[in-house]
């Protein structure tokens, strides 16, 4: 008499991996673009948090908890999903889909491993572990390689039944993921400082514009709006702008360490960013508006890589002539909205040699750096502003923190130190004996920036 | 032990059959009788019953009688209401003249056992409380929840807001559940019915009507409330937090037709509300600015006083008053609006309430019809209405001597506006509460110009964010706009029905088949137009739920006297019940035509989805109850029943059972007890029982679904909107080892009279332990799900009540009755098994929660870091660092509770009074945390002075003799500035640390007062045919004394959930004056 009704008449209990592939690619979007990038853009001097919690935020008061949800959507959402999907994808031989879960995966934990450092992931979404161990920072950088170069057999491969109309990003262009593959493995080789690596595999990775990983946005719907604009419009108006934020101030062409020079004027690109002296641009034209796709891997940032790593590695003029393709894609006004891109309005004339000379307009100052270095700096403030509203920017700094004579000089919001990592969050410590003890606290850097 | 049962049923059935074959040879005569009363008035309408058989009579208008007997050893009782009961043996003679007594208020009374059958409290080895129907309807509330507060121990009932027919939470001896609800099962004429607050959210958005609340409180004849498991092991997995048993009136057979009406006008004011500042305006350090979120601004008395200074060169708005709004340049006036912005909020409320009864009956059938209407007019204008019709008829009828029918059935209509509040950006306070003072918030909706000429908005929201209404999103909504154009309302038919057939073939055995139905829809809208906060494109909300519950019981009831000191009964019965339940509703987001008709069609297919939900649960059971009772001390009943039910996992058992027993001695009948003149009677009762929790449906198997991905504080990204569409796999972990919780309980107690039974003393101590409960055990995300639903926890409350009567006064004019009840209830949750903590409710700052080791609802936040010795640990600055890790700081629970009531009769004037007060416990004032934040707060309101210099938290120095905005404070390293810098930093609501916000919730409360008076007049009778007219003046939480400023501290942000102590711009609380009329015809 009551058996058999406790059958779920609402929901499923089951769906095939191409019926996934859209919500893990989405997942991953709301990781990449959410409150993670808007939090690491307050503390890289993109973004001012003045209102209620960004407030605290902004002054690097938060704690565990904080992070509770970011960390159980990329748990126990996106990450255990792509691990079903990769299974599923498997089990039906569709290797290209298994590769492009591959993908997102590797975008997914990197960002989490740069921010986070030691993480759960070779036990990670596992029925048998309820207590999954962290995994060592470099350990998991060395898996994303390995996932990644799996990825791109996958994704070569010819076993496949179409996805395009699920795939969001590339709708089944596999030309695009390789390259896409490559770029981020070069990232994550930068992110360890394994730059010859990185320069090898960035030769590989995006090369163009139209081939760039984007998350799409449409004015449809809300639930298809950039979540930078949802957020700045629509759910927390007046809680965060850019007012007298340094990277306002090094784009705007009047801010008070512009950036601009002879050969460079940043007025389109400031404009495209902020379209005042304060605040951050969210109409329809701007970089956080409503329908603009937000850059997940990109053309310029695989430019911006074989710059620093080329010079790194093979010195001043190597790095120069990289340097000089990515100021001429600039010059063409790449990712900025053509309504900006007036004729005068931006301008990234090439450098010489000489410009990083002591002396040279590259390399003022009372201290001069080398020719290199000065290179290298100019590199990774391109690379700070290429990076505005991205994870990268924060990775960036934190990379970079050791060497203070090239990196950008983001000043402190308030104390004395500045944010080295993510909070461990507190469901997490919680529930899981194995989460390290003690806690690292917010100044503490990840391994790989010790 | 099941076999056991069965074996010892037959046995007794079998002597039931012969004692009554024996029985039936008797011969019989006719025995004829008077019944006067302690006047020596005749007594019409009582009845005399056979002892022993459902033979019975009533008397006549002269108090007459006559009955058949079957010898003179024969015993007759004769009982009337409001008088002892008597057994007398038939005798010899004829005629036999009785004499009836006035029982006093609390001696044998009748009380309702889990069955819905009657039985005699001195008999019973639990502890019960009966609230009377004069104490119902005499309460001054509209609703029946809050009618029963203070009246029972081991009872808490607690208002969550002022909302009219709001939930309120109720307790039986403390939360024995964790994550499932803990209201208690309300079973009305027998059959269960639904009693919840549906579509409550832990950040109390909307504050719902309790469907307890659709029962007009005059339709109800007693209320019963069985407080432990034993009493209700017979309704196995529903009555783990008690039963409610509530008998609706029926009319007196043999009577005239009774006519009665009431009607009652009640007005409400708002009774605490928060203190604002109106010395500084809005802006930011120390400066006016128009816009700003806070009011952090300029000292207002500095102004020039002039008029201010407007742009009216550019864009600008006109009111819905007419007038035109210029953005202000330069703030000079010094007006301010405190005032003005609450009275545009709130009124006088009012509620009519009118009801009326019809009821008789001829010796054979009796019927009660009523019909009713409340139409309340809550404190808030415009949207905060509430209306109950209803209409109920209850019939009987003694077809022949074996079988007799009866009927109970209302429908009820209520219609109610409900309010946006709590944590919630469209809610009514967050609006109001955080207006700068210098802001008025009247022309809230109006045209937007541009520019001036130029083309315009039409509707567009004005708000203290938004002066001209330039913007779209006004931030916060204007409170104007939330009660004038929001619109959430809720609309219920309901329909409760109850049949009852009882076949009485012989006089020891009864055939008792009860079939109830409580059928209701709820249909609840919300509208937010275009520009309001939240939903700036407009939102349009329907839900349809209809929700049936269907119960049947088929009852077998025996009974028999085996000799003249030792008699038994036995009840053996099948229960089915079936919860159905539908949910078809949606959300269009987006208006295509933004005034258009309040329908989905108006959005484009992509922006509505849709919400589409079934339930269904059936469970059924066995059950038997047994008792005997020796010499007429000694009472033991034992009860057990079978259940299964379609929630239980496919792993786990399919069945279980209940257990209970109960056992209670009149120690008094001792013979030499029997001489003390001062104790009256005395009697110890113990029991013990079993009863469960069933696990809420359709979580055996993990889910997939449509997910959509939120982020933070920010929106969220639907896959729905891309591609194909998605289903990925939940994050909850579906569980097939689900089964019921388990609570035990164990009680003793006694009850005692003395003093010629003037003086009655109950107490009770209990212990019960919940095992297997359930709760959503936190997972390590990285393990791949959030929560597994399981049995995992257990939790157990220890208590102590005491009931105490006196009748200080009994003259023939004049009595005085003084009550007192007095509860105590310690909880604690023993295990989480390593679930780490379980968020209950309240806020995202401060939450209550389930803690391992913690009473439940434990409050839960960050603290600031102290040291070894507890001191705090500070900055350089000398201000307080924050713990990053929150921990639990304080438990909302009282220590105690107790009511104290006092009746006081002289002739036909009357006083009823009910004094409440709960002892201890923590609340947490979030919405006063947040006026710190925004600088709306008195407390921020006070310009300082320090004679030395002080440091302000974000390091700056103020010179010693500089005025500033804020307070002085020594965190223990010296003087230091709290003022903005702190404020919206850790000393403010969003700095994280809730523990400065929590105050002690001890409150006093004078719940109610009646005066009344009735006229008895034979000339009111002759001329108009009014029997009796009463006036009633009644006062209803008239005051609350505590030691928090601005609400209740029994408010709370979760609505009727178990998370408590959590209160964030939940709406005021109320006191009420009642002028009640009554007629009788």
């Amino acid at each position: 008499m009551v058996e058999g009704i406790n059958d779920n008449p609402n929901n499923p209990t089951d769906a095939d991996a191409s019926t996934m592939l859209t919500s893990v690619l989405i997942g991953n979007v709301s990781i990449q673009e959410g409150e993670m990038a808007r939090i690491a853009g307050m503390w890289s001097g993109y973004f001012r948090g003045f209102t209620q919690q960004y407030q605290s935020y902004h002054q690097y008061q938060v704690v565990a908890r904080n992070y509770d949800a970011a960390w159980q959507n990329i748990y126990s959402g996106v990450y255990k999903n792509i691990k079903i999907l990769k299974q599923k994808a498997t089990d039906i031989n569709n290797r290209r889909m298994l590769g492009v879960a591959q993908v997102a995966e590797a975008n997914l934990m990197g960002t989490v491993t740069a921010l986070w450092g030691d993480i759960p992931y070779s036990q990670a979404a596992d029925e048998q572990n309820t207590r999954p161990a962290f995994d060592g920072q470099q350990a998991v950088y060395a898996y994303i390689q390995t996932l990644l170069d799996s990825a791109i057999v996958n994704l070569n491969s010819t076993s496949f039944v179409s996805f395009a109309a699920q795939d969001i990003h590339f709708a089944g262009n596999m030309m695009r993921w390789i390259q896409t593959a490559n770029t981020l493995k070069a990232r994550y080789f930068l992110q360890v400082r394994n730059y010859g690596a990185a320069l090898a595999a960035a030769q590989n990775g995006i090369n163009a514009q139209a081939n760039n990983f984007m998350a799409p946005h449409f004015a449809t719907n809300r639930g298809a709006f950039n979540l930078y604009f949802q957020f700045l419009s629509l759910d927390r108006p007046n809680w965060m702008d850019a007012t007298g934020m340094y990277g306002i101030n090094l784009v705007n062409p009047a801010g008070n360490r512009s950036r601009g020079n002879t050969k460079t004027n940043e007025r389109a690109r400031w404009s495209f960013f902020f379209n005042s002296a304060t605040n951050l641009n969210f109409t329809v034209n701007g970089f956080f508006g409503q329908s603009t796709f937000f850059p997940l891997a990109t053309f310029s940032e695989n430019l911006l890589i074989l710059a620093e790593a080329d010079a790194r590695i093979n010195g001043f003029a190597a790095g120069l002539t990289r340097l000089n393709t990515y100021r001429a894609y600039m010059n063409t006004g790449a990712y900025i909205n053509t309504l900006y891109l007036t004729a005068g309005n931006f301008r990234y004339d090439p450098y010489v040699a000489g410009d990083f000379d002591a002396g040279g307009m590259e390399n003022l100052g009372t201290a001069p750096l080398s020719n290199v270095r000065a290179l290298l700096r100019e590199i990774i403030e391109e690379r700070y502003v290429n990076f505005i509203g991205q994870i990268e920017g924060f990775n960036d700094l934190r990379r970079v923190f050791k060497e203070p004579d090239i990196r950008v000089p983001v000043p402190l919001n308030f104390g004395a130190q500045f944010p080295q990592r993510f909070l461990y969050p507190q469901v997490e410590i919680d529930v899981n004996p194995s989460t390290p003890n003690p806690t690292p606290i917010l100044f503490d850097p990840t391994p790989v920036n010790r | 032990m099941k076999t056991a049962y069965h074996v010892k049923g037959f046995f007794m059935m079998s002597i039931l059959v012969l004692g009554i074959l024996i029985q039936s040879h008797a011969q019989s005569k006719t025995l004829k009788g008077l019944v006067v009363d302690e006047k020596n008035n005749p007594v019409q309408g009582a009845t005399v019953t056979l002892k022993g058989t459902r033979t019975s009579s009533q008397t006549d208008v002269t108090g007459s009688f006559s009955i058949q007997v079957p010898n003179e050893k024969a015993v007759i009782v004769v009982s009337f209401v409001g008088y002892e009961s008597l057994e007398i043996a038939a005798g010899n003679s004829g005629t036999i003249n009785i004499n009836l007594k006035p029982s006093s208020s609390s001696l044998d009374n009748v009380v309702v056992n889990a069955l819905g059958f009657e039985s005699r409290k001195d008999k019973i080895g639990y502890a019960t409380t009966r609230i009377s129907a004069e104490a119902i309807a005499n309460t001054g509330e509209a609703g029946l929840m809050q009618g029963m507060a203070g009246k029972s121990s081991g009872l808490r009932v607690s208002r969550s807001s002022g909302d009219p027919g709001g939930s309120s939470q109720i307790l039986i001896r403390g939360q024995s559940s964790i994550t499932r609800s803990t209201d208690p099962l309300i079973v009305l004429d027998g059959v269960p019915i639904s009693g919840d607050a549906r579509n409550e959210s832990a950040g109390g958005q909307i504050v719902q009507q309790s469907r307890l609340n659709d029962i007009n409180p005059d339709d109800i004849a007693n209320v019963q409330i069985l407080k432990g498991a034993s009493a209700a092991a017979l309704w196995g997995t529903k009555a783990a937090n008690g039963v409610i048993v509530i008998t609706t009136k029926k009319g007196n057979s043999g009577s005239k037709a009774n006519i009665s009406f009431k009607s009652t006008v009640s007005f409400d004011e708002v009774s605490a509300f928060y203190d604002l500042q109106s010395t500084y305006g809005q802006g930011n350090n120390g400066v006016w600015a128009l816009n700003a979120i806070r009011t952090w601004g300029d000292k207002i008395a500095s102004r020039s006083g002039a008029d201010d200074v407007l742009n009216t060169t550019g864009g600008f708005f006109v009111g819905n008053t007419g007038q035109p709004i210029y953005p202000i340049t330069t703030k000079n006036s010094r007006q301010t609006y405190n005032d003005k912005n609450y009275n545009d909020i709130f009124r006088m409320g009012s509620f009519l309430d009118n009801s009326l009864s019809i009821s008789g009956g001829d010796s054979k059938s009796n019927y009660f019809m009523s019909l009713s209407d409340l139409n309340q007019k809550g404190v808030v204008r415009n949207s905060s209405d509430y209306r109950r019709t209803s209409f109920r008829l209850n019939v009987g009828r003694e077809l022949n001597k074996w079988l007799s029918v009866s009927n109970k059935a209302a429908y009820i209509l209520t219609n109610s506006n409900r309010l946006q509040a709590g944590v919630n950006n469209a809610g009514l306070l967050i609006g109001l509460l955080r207006t700068p003072p210098d802001f008025d918030n009247g022309d809230y909706t109006g045209r937007s110009f541009a520019s001036p000429g130029g083309a315009f908005v039409n509707d567009r929201q004005r708000s203290y964010r938004n002066a001209i209404g330039g913007n779209a999103n006004p931030g916060f909504n204007n409170p104007l706009w939330v009660i004038n154009s929001l619109q959430n309302t809720s609309t219920v038919n309901r329909f409760i029905n109850s049949t009852e057939l009882n076949i009485k073939p012989t006089s020891w055995f009864t055939l008792t088949g009860r079939a109830g139905i409580d059928y209701f829809t709820d249909r609840q809208t919300n509208f937010f137009p275009f520009f309001s906060a939240n939903a700036i494109n407009g939102q349009y909300s329907r839900e349809e739920y209809t929700e049936s519950q269907f119960n049947i019981d088929v009852i077998g009831r025996a009974q028999h006297d085996f000799n003249s000191k030792l008699s038994g009964n036995i009840a053996i019965g099948y229960n089915y019940n079936s919860l159905n339940s539908s949910t078809l509703g949606g959300t269009a987001l987006d208006f295509i035509l933004p005034a258009g008709p309040q329908d989905f069609n108006n959005v484009t297919p992509a922006n509505f989805a849709v919400n589409d939900r079934f339930l269904n649960t059936k469970t059924n059971a066995g059950y038997t109850s047994m008792g005997l009772a020796w010499n007429d001390q000694l009472f033991l009943n034992v009860t057990g029943r079978l259940e299964a039910a379609s929630t239980f996992g496919q792993q786990a058992n399919q069945s279980f059972f209940y257990p209970s027993a109960d056992i209670a001695w009149q120690f008094t009948r001792l013979k030499v007890l029997e001489k003390l003149s001062w104790l009256s009677f005395g009697k110890i009762r113990a029991s013990f029982g079993i009863v469960g929790v069933q696990p809420l449906a359709y979580r055996t198997a993990t889910i997939y679904n449509t997910r959509t991905w939120s982020d933070g504080f920010g929106g969220a990204l639907d896959p729905a909107q891309y591609g194909t569409g998605s289903f990925v796999q939940d994050n909850d972990k579906g569980n097939p080892f689900l089964q019921p919780e388990r609570k035990q309980e164990f009680e003793v107690g006694a009850d005692l009279r003395f003093l010629d039974n003037r003086l009655t003393f109950g107490f009770t101590v209990y212990q019960n332990e919940t095992r297997d409960a359930l709760i959503s055990v936190t997972q390590s995300p990285a393990s791949g799900f959030n929560t597994l639903y399981s049995n995992a926890g257990s939790i157990e409350n220890k208590g102590l009540e005491f009931d105490l009567g006196y009748n200080v006064l009994r003259k023939k004019d004049l009595t005085l009755d003084v009550n007192l009840n007095w509860t105590r209830n310690r909880n604690l949750v023993t295990n989480l098994n390593g679930a780490g903590s379980i968020n209950l409710g309240g806020t995202a700052g401060v939450s209550s929660r389930a803690v391992e080791g913690y009473p439940l609802g434990i409050l839960f936040s960050n603290t600031f870091q102290r040291d070894a010795a507890g001191k705090m640990v500070l900055d350089a600055n000398g201000f307080p660092t924050v713990d990053p890790t929150a921990g639990p700081i304080g438990d909302p629970n009282p220590n105690w509770r107790a009511g104290f009531g006092i009746n006081l009769k002289y002739k036909q004037f009357y006083v009823n009074a009910l004094l409440e007060h709960s002892q201890g416990g923590k609340v947490i004032d979030g919405t006063e945390g947040v006026l710190l934040d925004y600088g709306t707060s008195a407390a921020t309101g006070f310009e300082r002075i320090s004679d030395e210099p002080l440091r302000r938290f974000n390091g700056q120095t103020i010179a010693a003799g500089t005025p500033f905005r804020g307070n002085i404070h020594n965190f223990g390293g010296g003087n230091v500035a709290l003022d903005q810098s702190w404020y919206t930093g850790p000393g403010g609501w969003f700095g994280n640390v809730g523990e400065q916000f929590m105050h002690d919730a001890t409150w006093t409360r004078f719940r109610e007062i009646n005066i009344g008076y009735n006229i008895n007049s034979s000339f009111l009778k002759r001329k108009l045919g009014v029997s009796t007219i009463g006036f009633e003046l009644s006062g209803r939480n008239l005051f609350v004394i505590s030691g928090v400023n601005g609400f209740d501290p029994d408010a709370n942000n979760s609505g009727s959930s178990s998370g408590r102590g959590v209160v964030y711009f939940v709406n005021p609380p109320t006191r009420s004056y009642l002028f009640t009329v009554r007629l009788n015809f």
